[in-house]
């Protein structure tokens, strides 16, 4: 009777207890905001990337964090959060003014460009370009792929395509006319990767046999410079009848969503076929319906990664390699469908 | 040492000290106790109330900052323009004093590298000040050197990252706003719980309170419980309760120790008490049976006193000689002298029938009246079914002789004799009437209290008098036989009336005995 009687007593006891330190800690963890948990890191990196692509670069930030956890340094978005969209170089200057120790960054050749990327490394501070490269800066990294194999990847697939066109029109016994190639390139990029793409697909199809009278390959400049105009330029060339593309190239993850979803939208699937760049899930989920012939997808986290040890590199050495190669998968209808399913 | 050893030392050591104490300490302790929980419960939660006002009213205090580096932001462009425009001394001095002020304002900004972003966004904007503030040093140091160029250049780099300053401070203030608006709202929800938490952890409490105060109480008060059950089966006249256990040493416990005593004391007591009366008992019985030995004793020696043995076997002889010489009268008259001693004899010892004791009247009347010729005239009136009552032997005969002798054995008249047995009033009435000499009154007095008494072992009689009557009446019936003497003076004959028990009240008796 009298240890029932204990007992209870003890679990109440307990149960009080319990309340008393979990409304403790609960209140003291209440309105901290900024200084709730965090931790402290070693190095402060700074990653600045532009709007467009935001599904690409997260993932790419993504990894870099991930990695720069690993190693001591934290990577902030540089200028995510601002209230004003400033440009890229003037965030640059930002990050260098606010004396960040390392500085991730999408490159171009223009000169402007190429001179903060001078004047932040003057100041110590190392910088890597990310996908697209400054060549003409003295950035101490560059990681992305190799644009002229990207090229031929594209190259091969438009001869695949080629192939099958080819075969489609000799079962219809039609006359054959040159079939036309529509690479979407963005106006605003002054990096060389661009022309390497174009470069690797023209000496894929010459190398191929093919020329000027079997095929055109043509290029359409996208205007990324204002809020939704890449969208506009890629309708405007669904909308242009008579002188649709056969075969259309897409250079990046925006301009392939809007070009499928344009060609949905004016019923053009399969009259034109596209080519993608990127694998989020509603590219892959085009892929595997077919809209899209196949698209062609960076290792974003292989990316981030090699980001953050580039600097990290750079920072503990003094030196690093100049250029870190990222690996590119062609992704077909089969695979997409695999991939979508993974996910 | 265990910690298994030392809680039950601790354990044992407080059950020793609760034992020790006293009632009004135990009560005391218990309602210090139990205050000092509640008190304890209550500071705690005023603890948490205070701090959650606390911040509550310090949410925003983050953002009040945030304002404040941008005002000094704000006088330290001012100021740094107002020199430039004008290179007066107030300016310089006012820039001097902004900046200083607002270096000391961000020197409060956080300078390491953490993943929280505003903590991040803080320390570029100390950063970003740090060089802003270097431009802004040298643009006035370009302007005290008249270099307008160089400040021109500085002033509008400074004026671009004091924009951008402003911006970084402005969505830092946006990004603390919301985070403090939701500490806000959280906090104030929880103020709102706290209140109902507060209601039920002081309803625990009291409940816990409550059933220590029960169970502590419960065990005070169980050893008055069982003293005050112990006191009535007591009251109810049951001592076979055994000791109460004592538990502890308050009053409860004195009480119960005393209580133990005491009934231990009543039940000795008691049994002495018992052993007394069984003595006195024993002392009383047995002086009871000395008195009635001795009355034994008296009684047989009285019949000694007229026992002629040696006369009974003479007469018998008598009889004998008679009944050879064929003398029939003689013979008759020595077999009644026979049969009176021969009673003598064989009653000396014992008490006799009513009507053995008529017939010893009988013989002695006929003995007389062979003596004195046949003078008396002796009638008898008895009650036939009072013959088997038994009386002590020896009673009517010495009457009947105390009536011839003193009564009408010297008168000149014709004596008369009269025996009567008769029942009346739930008494035994045996009467012997004379109408002979008579008595006066003071002389019955004298016969009645024993005084006549010595005059009787001289007058001749065979030695039972009437005050042997009397007092073997008295013993045999315990007290309840009375000897009257009615005479109504000299000449006037006298009536001898003995009342003893009646028969119911005798078979009575002699059921008890």
């Amino acid at each position: 009777m009298i240890r029932k009687r204990t007992i209870v007593f003890a679990v109440e006891l307990a149960f009080l207890l319990g309340c008393l330190i979990f409304f403790w800690q609960r209140f003291r963890e209440l309105g901290r905001g900024e200084e709730g948990s965090y931790e402290l890191y070693d190095r402060h990196y700074v990653m600045i990337t532009g709007r467009e692509d935001s599904d690409f670069w997260d993932r790419v930030y993504e990894s870099a964090v991930a990695e720069g956890k690993k190693r001591g340094a934290y990577v902030e978005r540089f200028g995510e959060d601002l209230a004003v969209e400033y440009r890229r170089n003037d965030l640059l200057k930002m990050a260098m003014q606010a004396s960040v120790d390392g500085i991730i960054v999408p490159g171009d050749e223009e000169e402007e460009t190429i001179a903060i990327l001078q004047d932040i490394v003057e100041q110590g501070i190392p910088v890597v370009n990310v996908l697209q490269d400054s060549t003409g800066s003295i950035r101490q990294c560059f990681v992305g792929n190799n644009s002229y194999n990207l090229g031929q990847d594209y190259g091969n697939q438009i001869l695949n395509l080629l192939a099958e066109r080819e075969n489609a029109a000799g079962t219809d016994g039609g006359t054959k006319e040159p079939a036309r190639v529509l690479v979407l390139v963005d106006e605003n990029r002054t990096d060389t990767s661009q022309n390497l793409i174009l470069l690797g697909i023209r000496e894929t199809l010459e190398n191929a046999g093919e020329n000027a009278d079997s095929v055109s390959v043509e290029t359409s400049p996208v205007d990324n410079s204002r809020g939704f105009s890449s969208e506009e330029a890629i309708r405007d060339i669904f909308l242009k009848a008579g002188k649709l593309p056969d075969i259309l190239v897409c250079l990046s993850a925006v301009h392939t969503r809007c070009a499928y979803q344009a060609a949905v939208d004016y019923n053009k699937v399969g009259i034109v076929q596209m080519l993608g760049y990127y694998d989020s899930d509603a590219i892959l989920e085009a892929v595997s319906k077919n809209i899209l012939y196949s698209t062609i997808a960076l290792d974003t986290e292989q990316m981030g990664r090699l980001c953050v040890q580039a600097l990290d590199e750079y920072m503990e050495t003094g030196y690093t390699n100049n250029y870190m190669a990222v690996d590119t998968q062609l992704i077909t209808s089969e695979e997409a469908g695999r991939l979508v399913q993974e996910r | 040492m265990s910690r298994k050893d030392s809680c039950s030392r601790v354990k044992e050591f407080l059950q020793r000290k609760w034992k020790y104490m006293t009632l009004q300490q135990k009560l005391t302790a218990l309602f210090l106790l139990t205050a000092v929980i509640i008190l304890a419960v209550n500071l705690y939660m005023f603890a948490l109330i205070n701090e959650m006002t606390v911040r509550v009213e310090e949410v925003y205090v983050s953002n009040v900052s945030l304002n404040d580096l941008s005002g000094a932001l704000d006088r330290v462009q001012g100021s740094m323009e107002e020199y430039l425009n004008t290179k007066s001394s107030d300016a310089m001095e006012d820039y001097y004093r902004s900046e200083q002020a607002y270096r000391e304002l961000m020197d409060r900004l956080n300078t390491q590298a953490t993943d929280n972003k505003m903590l991040l966004t803080e320390k570029n904007i100390r950063g970003l000040s740090e060089s802003y503030l270097g431009l802004a040093a040298e643009a006035i140091q370009a302007k005290r050197g008249r270099n307008v160029e160089k400040y021109g250049k500085l002033y509008e780099e400074a004026s671009a990252l004091y924009e951008e300053i402003h911006t970084f401070i402005y969505s830092l203030n946006n990004a603390q706003f919301k985070d403090n608006s939701r500490n806000y709202q959280v906090l104030l929800t929880s103020l709102r719980y706290m209140e109902f938490i507060s209601i039920v952890v002081l309803l625990l409490v009291l409940l816990g309170n409550i059933s220590l105060i029960v169970v502590s109480t419960r065990n005070v008060t169980r050893p008055l419980h069982r003293l005050a059950e112990a006191a009535d089966e007591v009251s109810g006249g049951n001592f076979e309760i055994g000791q109460i256990p004592v538990e502890s040493m308050d009053e409860v416990g004195i009480v119960t120790n005393t209580f133990n005593e005491m009934v231990e004391n009543i039940r000795n007591y008691i049994e002495q008490l018992r052993e007394t009366m069984e003595r006195e008992n024993q002392l009383k019985e047995r002086e009871l049976m000395m008195q009635s030995h001795l009355k034994d004793a008296q009684l047989k020696y009285l019949q000694a006193q007229i026992n002629p043995h040696f006369l009974f076997n003479t007469l018998n002889a008598g009889v004998q000689l008679a009944m050879m010489e064929e003398a029939e009268l003689t013979g008759r008259f020595l077999e009644n002298v026979a049969e009176f001693f021969r009673y003598n004899v064989r009653k000396n010892d014992e008490d006799a029938a009513l009507r053995e004791e008529i017939h010893l009247v009988d013989n002695y009347v006929y003995i007389l009246n062979v003596r004195f010729s046949g003078e008396i005239l002796f009638s008898k009136d008895i009650d036939e079914s009072l013959l088997d009552v038994r009386v002590p032997s020896m009673i009517l005969q010495p009457l009947v002789e105390n009536s011839f002798n003193y009564g009408i054995r010297n008168i000149d008249w014709r004596g008369r004799i009269e025996l009567s047995v008769y029942q009346k009033e739930n008494k035994i009435c045996i009467s012997i009437w004379d109408n002979g000499a008579g008595m006066e009154g003071e002389r019955i007095e004298q016969v009645l209290s024993g005084y006549a008494g010595e005059t009787e072992s001289v007058s001749g009689s065979n030695g039972v008098g009437m005050k042997n009557v009397m007092q073997r009446l008295k013993l045999y019936f315990h007290n309840q036989a009375k000897l009257q003497i009615f005479s109504e003076g000299k000449d006037t004959g006298t009536e001898v009336l003995i009342t003893i028990p009646g028969k119911s009240e005798l078979q009575n008796r002699y059921q008890i005995v």
